[in-house]
């Protein structure tokens, strides 16, 4: 039951707080990470600075672009030879220099989203445990093999160049577009209205990951110990989700209050130009070397 | 002068400007408001104030000391200035970390590292100031929108700051909270505080201030004078996209 205020100011409200000693510095690194993963995100994502550039790939037909990529993505998965696979990823790269993406921040995104998810696969892949043959190295019990190392560096290799064409796929072409392609090529209703919810709930959760670290700046006079950065991690945590489903919730009553689950994404439609054309014969035929590379390379 | 302000400018990574050219003062125990329209620059005007964001051109002084990301490192100078700068966010939500009401109150004092009895006593008070009391072992981010903004308050009040930012304090508040909210406000103008609120809302203008800070729609200060003066000047007020143009003209 709520209780009146009162509206009595305390007495040590109408004088001076005690001295306080200064603590050692709080740690920036979350505030600062937060910052630094919400400017990348308005800057490649929001914002679509390089799709909207029209440069090279950017201003391809966005179904065109959906079906050379996709061709691209299939073609880095089955492929069987490295001279290929490194052509696949040359188109790639080619695709990002015509579109003016800064190629460094593309690359370590790639490298390091590569040895984040693939590392855990290639590492247990080169042992002999695993893959036995020759013997190139040991540390203790574990012996890591030749044909080992081959297969863990191809597998790398793969999901490195299908990163690097998804990355140059999204970021050359506006999201409305990717989706409203994949829509065109009859990928289900609900997976596209699913991708544009994320897509839109992403940035929501980044703004309030910000405000939360930034309101914690502003209270925060020391460093934290342990126990208290366990303590903020879990609130913080619950009051992402919670806030995540309050908003879901209010997006699905949005829908439903304008007569459910109508097509959501409309797909400009520029047409199709003769470098539209080009593009997605050079990539079919990527596609078509790679399935045949698999006919003629035993790996 | 406890903020002293000097061509501060403030634009984003893009480029795009919030802040352009300002250059103004505010003095222990100023009541003032900032006026501007969506998008003027007013919420990044009260991070700067709060050291939250720095100014990318120009510079800003607290108490006689130069403010900026490097000079925060400084240990005796944090303590000062966060110990001394509450700083209530527009979004309640965001700014209420703590697992329940009671802990989200003694966050405050506890990093100023008060005794364990003065926290509890801080705590209890403050949550009787605003009736929050019922609220005491409820997490938070269950709470409604009232009730939110009332524990934000009581989380930055808890530290007994000198200087108490406020961002769009009445948005979303209905109008006993907004009574309420005014009353509070009055109380601790008059118990010596700096209040320092950011809001597009004309009509509470002359109840919680003295003095008002007008930004445009091109980020530049075009006003700062007593808040009666300020309001009588309808032109200005258009300009700054704060009225509308019929309002205006009558």
């Amino acid at each position: 039951m709520p209780l009146a205020p009162s509206l009595a100011v305390p007495d040590w409200m109408r004088t001076p707080n005690p001295v306080v000693a200064s603590g050692r510095a709080p740690s920036r690194w979350l505030n600062q990470t937060v910052a630094k993963i919400r400017r990348t995100y308005a800057r490649t994502i929001a914002f679509e600075s390089v799709a909207r550039a029209r440069h090279g790939v950017s201003q391809m037909n966005p179904v065109a672009k959906a079906i050379s990529f996709l061709s691209l993505l299939v073609a880095a998965s089955v492929v069987r030879s490295p001279e290929v696979l490194a052509a696949v990823a040359g188109l790639g790269l080619v695709s990002a220099l015509s579109a003016r993406m800064p190629l460094i921040s593309l690359l370590s995104r790639v490298v390091g989203s590569a040895a984040f998810f693939g590392l855990v696969l290639a590492i247990p892949v080169a042992t002999a445990w695993v893959t036995p043959g020759i013997e190139a190295a040991r540390l203790g019990e574990i012996a890591v093999t030749w044909p080992g190392l081959e297969r863990g560096g191809c597998l790398l290799a793969r999901l490195a160049t299908a990163i690097l064409i998804a990355s140059v796929w999204q970021s050359t072409t506006r999201w409305n577009d990717i989706l409203g392609s994949l829509a065109r090529l009859g990928v289900p209703e609900i997976f596209i209205t699913m991708a544009q919810m994320t897509y839109r709930f992403l940035f929501i959760l980044l703004e309030t990951l910000g405000d939360m670290t930034q309101a914690r700046e502003a209270r925060q006079i020391s460093g934290y110990r342990a126990q208290g950065s366990r303590a903020y991690a879990g609130a913080g945590s619950a009051i992402l989700f919670a806030k995540s489903a309050t908003t879901a919730h209010e997006v699905q009553m949005a829908i439903e209050a304008r007569g459910g689950m109508a097509k959501s994404v409309l797909l400009r439609n520029p047409g199709w130009s003769k470098t539209d054309f080009v593009v997605l014969a050079v990539c079919l035929t990527f596609l078509v070397l790679s399935i045949a590379s698999g006919v003629t390379h035993a790996f | 002068m406890l903020f002293e302000l000097r061509d501060v400018a403030f634009h984003y990574e893009d480029g795009t400007p919030a802040l352009n050219g300002i250059d103004a003062s505010i003095a222990a125990g100023d009541r003032l408001v900032i006026l501007g329209a969506n998008g003027s620059g007013k919420s990044t005007l009260l991070r700067i104030l709060a050291g939250l964001e720095f100014p990318t051109g120009g510079s800003i002084r607290w108490d006689g000391t130069d403010l900026s990301e490097k000079s925060l490192r400084d240990a005796s100078l944090r303590t000062d200035f966060r110990t001394r700068v509450g700083f209530v966010f527009q979004n309640a939500d965001a700014q209420l970390f703590n697992a329940t009401v009671q802990e989200e109150i003694e966050f405050g004092p506890r990093q100023m590292g008060l005794r364990e009895p003065e926290v509890r006593e801080r705590t209890t008070d403050i949550m009787r100031m605003l009736g929050i009391q019922h609220l005491a072992e409820r997490p938070p981010f269950r709470l409604s929108g009232g009730e939110k903004r009332k524990v934000a308050m009581a989380s930055v009040l808890s530290m007994n700051p000198d200087v108490i930012l406020m961002d769009e304090p009445f948005l979303g508040l209905d109008p006993r909270s907004q009574s309420w909210l005014l009353k509070t406000l009055q109380i601790l103008s008059a118990s010596g505080k700096t209040t320092i609120l950011a809001t597009h809302t004309l009509d509470l203008v002359p109840q919680v201030s003295d003095r008002t800070w007008v930004l445009d729609e091109t980020h530049h200060l075009i006003a700062d004078a007593a808040s009666v003066d300020v309001l009588r000047d309808l032109g200005r007020l258009r300009r700054a996209n704060l009225t509308a143009l019929e309002e205006a003209t009558v």
